[in-house]
């Protein structure tokens, strides 16, 4: 018998099935809301977590720490001065012909004990070259009160916090004490040119800015810094970056290290953060989940009758299968799709114009404030998020589609058309 | 009757009403296990916030929290102890409400060690007092507490200070500090003991030595304490004490822990508001489910539906009916839910969840890594409350949608 | 004083539309203790004017008197109340609550009526034994025969105390042994107890039986005989 040549027509069985499910308008609708719930609020959910996550990390990144640091080898697990290097032109100038690094900041970091008259307290006290420095995390738009300071001269920048815990203002003058390379003595007194706002709270607390040569020489390191802080052009591949460069230094003497590895704690809590809120969307998929199987196991009831009649007159059954599980991954995600596009306009408007707890609670901010966050939220817009959600449902459907097809195997053709 | 006739409705289509039930089922443990999960989250917090931090209350001079200067110190802080201990007692059992009471100094300053130095905040606490106050016990890591070691000038610091500064037990460290009079003192001390507590934060900063020892360093009496920190032996005795000691020490800054540790009030609203946020929208889950189910169960029947109306069954009868076919279908899975939590909650309340996976980012933060589950269990009449009120809701479509049929096209429709 | 009155009934469908003159004004009496039997070919109007005589559906214009009550004047609602107290159906089909045994279906009519326990327990097994049915009384309608639930359905219309009992086509799709059962029991219901009996029918194992032969044709009756 040949075989029937192949037409022009339009799909049979997605046709068929995209019909099916219109049979039952209200019910069809109703398992659609349902998933388009789901997904609307997943992604809301998950854009502003992670957005909020995103700008928070990103913040650090951009204005303090940077994306990848290098040190000394040893230094991440005992910061100290003793372990400062020597940054030779030529490593400088390695590092920044990778394509990713715009530029390869100085750094000389530290503690100390700060003193006025009455007070005093712990620093961290972070030497930096105030032109390059500016250039790339813009400090002088921060500077709350005050002035900006010049390589080499005797004047600190304050962070806000600490300035108001000290009962200082630019002008005044604070007296560091420290120990310094190969165990020297550490002292110097300097004048406050400026305050910086910073905006995560923790280094807000507590963070004393200097020139450079100003630290190197209260701390007698010489022209040695502790760290090489990479601003890379984008926050896409740290790692690999971080990696490259590992191979290109030597590493019996340098350590590179990107983010992650310089702040485990603060992947953690992330980490930690957003398992919370995928289980809490992981128990409204399930539901909707159910609904969906629910509405499953209606349509195919209903349909025992004409089913047995389709596989009297010749249709095989998988193919009957195939077409539920057409029909139910249909509407899983026309749900979803719909969720999606309602979720685009939520999200957008999150993005330009981030949640501001202050706003909303004061109560709010203070929680967020003490646990290093500044309370302002913007929505993540990335497309994954979006396309994990529809590959879940489709997930889904597809595991469910094996109850019609159970179904179909057990049909007895007379019964089905006694129903 | 009705009851009758809708409990077996339900049953009709048993596959169909046990995908129901059990969506509710697992909706219904899901939240109680959430919310069991925030209140074990907030209450071992706060647990370890009063025994391992703050305790109930912490006195200090408002001259010393303002200024911070180790000239204003609490003198005879020995004698004042015991006088509290001694006053404040329960009225009915006469039971001290004081569980114990460590008076300590304080002073900012500078360790160093041969290979780094830092800034701390040195305590200054009487060995016994102390340990009766917070668990450091617990806490402590390597080494021994104070009066266990025979060391002049004994010091303990955390394992992540030890870290830093590159030093081990029975090493040296210098502390400079300065005195009430305003100069600069330092004094060596080797280290007897390593702890650990539950927030990195605190362990970078606080270091430990004997209050005699501090004073001598900073020129005070040696019974001047900067704070002192009680811990009670229930906590429902706080704001009578705190009221007393407030009219007795006027010059004085009585705080209680949440007042030294704010964010805990705000757990518990925000906690509120979200878990409130959560169960909205499990119960919008459910609602889809049920209504999609009844809808077709009331659909269905058309014929049955108008058959009853045209023997004499009235409207308001056959709303009920569907009313409470809803109802049990939709709070039939709230037991089985409200079961299999208690059954978790055997494991969870008592051993409880580990997250030492994250514990670096949890300890920055100040959280335990072991959450012990914790459901108040007025949470499972408000669930099951919360769920009959949905089931209700979702009852409203198809009951009306039931009432609206004609008997006469129900019966004629052959 | 006749149990059940028409006056001029008329019933009209889309009278806005394509009307459909189903019933053309209809004079009928019927009397209390009557075996009567509406026929008719399709399209008559004989399940129209059933189905009015039933409350189930409102004229057009006219009157229907039942027990001198005008029915056609009630509301929904005071029509529901009223077929519950004053009529009994028996149906093609679907005659039974499924999800409940026989006892239970025929005490539930009794239910509606508020009438109490030991009354419907007691009229429930009287009404099943009359029928024929007592030894199925806890037997759910699945189970059944067809003969045997259009039985439980009659004990079920009596068992309110109606008026009278319309029974639109409660042989069609009984054999001849169920049949002749069922309007065995009908029947003698009607000679002990006197309960009236309206059929609508096209089964002529019941004209047969009838007492009074009413046939109605384009909505007007042509026959009204008594053989």
């Amino acid at each position: 018998m040949k075989k029937q040549k192949r037409t022009t027509e339009p799909p049979f069985l997605p046709l068929l099935a995209w019909r099916n499910i219109w049979r039952n308008k209200r019910r069809t609708l109703i398992t659609l809301l349902s998933v388009f719930m789901a997904v609307l609020l997943s992604s809301l959910m998950i854009s502003i977590q992670q957005g909020a996550w995103n700008a928070m990390i990103a913040n650090l990144l951009n204005t303090y720490t940077g994306y990848i640091q290098i040190h000394r080898k040893g230094y991440n697990d005992n910061p100290s001065v003793n372990l400062s290097f020597q940054a030779s032109q030529e490593l400088i100038r390695k590092i920044e012909s990778h394509p990713k690094v715009q530029i390869a900041l100085p750094r000389l970091e530290s503690f100390a004990l700060a003193s006025t008259e009455n007070l005093s307290r712990g620093v961290l006290v972070l030497g930096i070259n105030p032109e390059a420095e500016n250039a790339i995390t813009n400090l002088t738009a921060r500077i709350s009160k005050g002035k900006y300071f010049a390589e080499g001269e005797k004047s600190a920048l304050l962070s806000d916090s600490l300035a108001a815990h000290l009962q200082l203002q630019p002008g005044d003058t604070i007296v560091l004490l420290s120990q310094g390379y190969h165990g020297m003595s550490a002292a110097g007194k300097y004048s406050i040119a400026g305050l910086v706002h910073f905006p995560s709270p923790d280094i807000n607390r507590n963070l004393v800015l200097l020139p450079l040569k100003t630290a190197q020489e209260f701390y007698g390191t010489g022209n040695r810094i502790t760290s090489l802080a990479l601003f890379l052009d984008s926050d896409s591949d740290v790692e690999k970056t971080a990696k490259t460069l590992q191979n290109q230094v030597d590493t019996s003497q340098y350590e590179v290290l990107s983010w992650t590895q310089t702040m485990p704690e603060l992947v953690q809590a992330r980490d930690v953060d957003t398992a919370g809120a995928i289980l809490m969307l992981a128990v409204l998929y399930v539901i909707v989940s159910f609904g969906i199987f629910g509405t499953l196991i209606m349509m195919v009831r209903e349909r025992i009758y004409e089913m047995g009649v389709l596989i009297a007159i010749g249709m095989k059954r998988y193919l009957l299968g195939i077409m539920f599980w057409l029909e139910i991954t249909f509407i899983g995600l026309l749900g979803a799709i719909l969720g999606m596009i309602a979720s685009f306009p939520v999200v957008y408007y999150f993005h330009q114009h981030p949640i501001n707890m202050t706003q909303l609670s004061s109560d709010a901010t203070a929680i967020y404030e003490r646990f290093g966050f500044e309370p302002i939220f913007p929505a993540s817009m990335d497309p994954n998020i979006f396309v994990q959600q529809a590959l879940f449902i489709f997930l889904i459907t597809s595991i469910m589609a094996l109850y019609p097809f159970w179904t179909l195997k057990k049909l007895k053709v007379m019964e089905a058309m006694k129903s | 009757m009705l009851l009758k006739i809708a409990w077996r409705n339900v049953w009709r289509n048993r596959l169909r009403s046990l995908v129901v039930i059990t969506a509710v089922a697992i909706g219904v443990a899901a939240l109680l296990l959430i919310i069991a999960y925030f209140q074990g989250f907030v209450g071992t917090y706060v647990n370890s916030v009063i025994h391992k931090e703050l305790s109930h209350l912490q006195i200090h001079p408002k001259a010393f929290l303002r200024d911070r200067e180790a000239q204003y110190f609490i003198p005879q802080s020995d004698a004042l102890t015991e006088k509290w201990i001694a006053t404040f007692k329960d009225e009915t059992t006469g039971e001290p409400l004081i569980k114990a009471i460590s008076a300590r100094s304080q002073a900012q300053g500078m360790i160093v060690s041969p290979k780094a130095s830092r800034a701390v905040q040195v305590y200054g606490v009487k060995p016994r007092q102390e340990k009766a106050v917070i668990s450091w016990q617990n806490m402590l890591k390597e080494g021994v507490w104070f009066g266990e070691s025979q060391k002049k000038h004994p010091i303990i610091i955390s394992k992540k200070m030890a870290g830093r500064l590159q030093v081990k037990l029975n090493k040296k460290v210098v502390l400079n500090l300065v005195s009430a009079k305003g100069e600069v003192v330092s004094g060596a001390f080797r280290i007897i003991g390593l702890f650990e507590s539950h927030s990195s934060k605190r362990d970078e900063v606080q270091v430990l030595i004997q209050q005699k020892d501090l004073n001598e360093l900073l020129e005070l009496p040696p019974k001047a304490a900067h704070e002192i920190a009680i811990l009670l032996q229930k906590p429902g005795a706080l704001e009578k004490i705190a009221e007393s000691l407030k009219k007795q020490y006027p010059d004085w800054s009585i705080q209680n822990y949440k007042e030294l540790a704010p964010e805990i009030q705000l757990f518990d609203s925000q906690m509120l508001l979200m878990l409130g946020i959560l169960i909205g929208i499990v119960m919008l889950a459910l609602i889809f489910s049920i209504v999609n189910t009844m809808l077709m169960a009331v659909l269905e029947r058309y014929r049955e539906l108008g058959m009853l109306m045209a023997i004499g069954m009235n409207r308001l009868k056959i709303f009920g009916m569907i009313v409470w076919e809803t109802l049990i279908l939709g709070t039939a899975g709230a037991p089985i839910g409200m079961l299999l939590t208690y059954l978790a909650m055997q494991q969870l309340g008592t051993k409880g969840l580990d997250l030492s996976a994250f514990s670096k980012g949890l300890r920055a933060w100040g959280f335990d890594t072991r959450i012990i589950f914790s459901l108040n269990p007025s949470w499972y009449w408000k669930i099951a409350l919360t769920m009959m009120l949905t089931a209700l809701l979702a009852a409203l479509y198809p009951a009306w949608k039931a009432i609206r049929f004609k008997p006469v096209e129900a019966i004629n429709k052959r | 004083m006749s149990l059940i009155e028409t006056r001029q009934l008329t019933k009209t469908y889309n009278p806005e539309t394509v009307p459909v003159h189903a019933l053309r004004g209809v004079d009928l009496c019927i009397e209390k203790g009557e075996f009567t039997a509406i026929v008719g070919p399709s399209g008559s109007g004989k399940t129209t004017l059933l189905n009015i005589i039933g409350g189930l559906d409102k004229p057009s214009s006219g009157q229907v008197l039942i027990n001198q009550t005008d029915i056609a004047q009630l509301s929904e609602n005071q029509l529901i109340d009223f077929r519950r107290d004053h009529i009994g159906f028996v149906f093609q089909a679907y005659n039974l609550i499924p999800v409940l045994t026989a006892r239970e279906n025929v005490s539930f009519i009794m239910l509606l009526q508020k009438r109490p326990a030991a009354e419907r327990k007691a009229r429930a097994m009287e009404l099943l034994e009359a029928v024929g049915i007592a030894e199925k009384a806890d037997v759910r309608p699945i189970y059944l025969s067809g003969g045997q639930q259009q039985r439980v359905a009659v004990a079920r219309a009596l068992a309110s105390r109606p008026d009278f009992v319309l029974a639109d086509e409660p042989t069609a799709n009984l054999d001849s042994v169920a049949t002749k059962r069922l309007l065995d029991i009908m029947a003698r219901l009607n000679e002990e107890e006197g309960m009236t009996f309206i059929f609508s029918t096209h089964d002529q194992r019941v004209i047969d039986r009838a007492r009074r032969i009413i046939r109605l044709e384009d909505g007007k009756i042509t026959q009204d005989e008594t053989p």
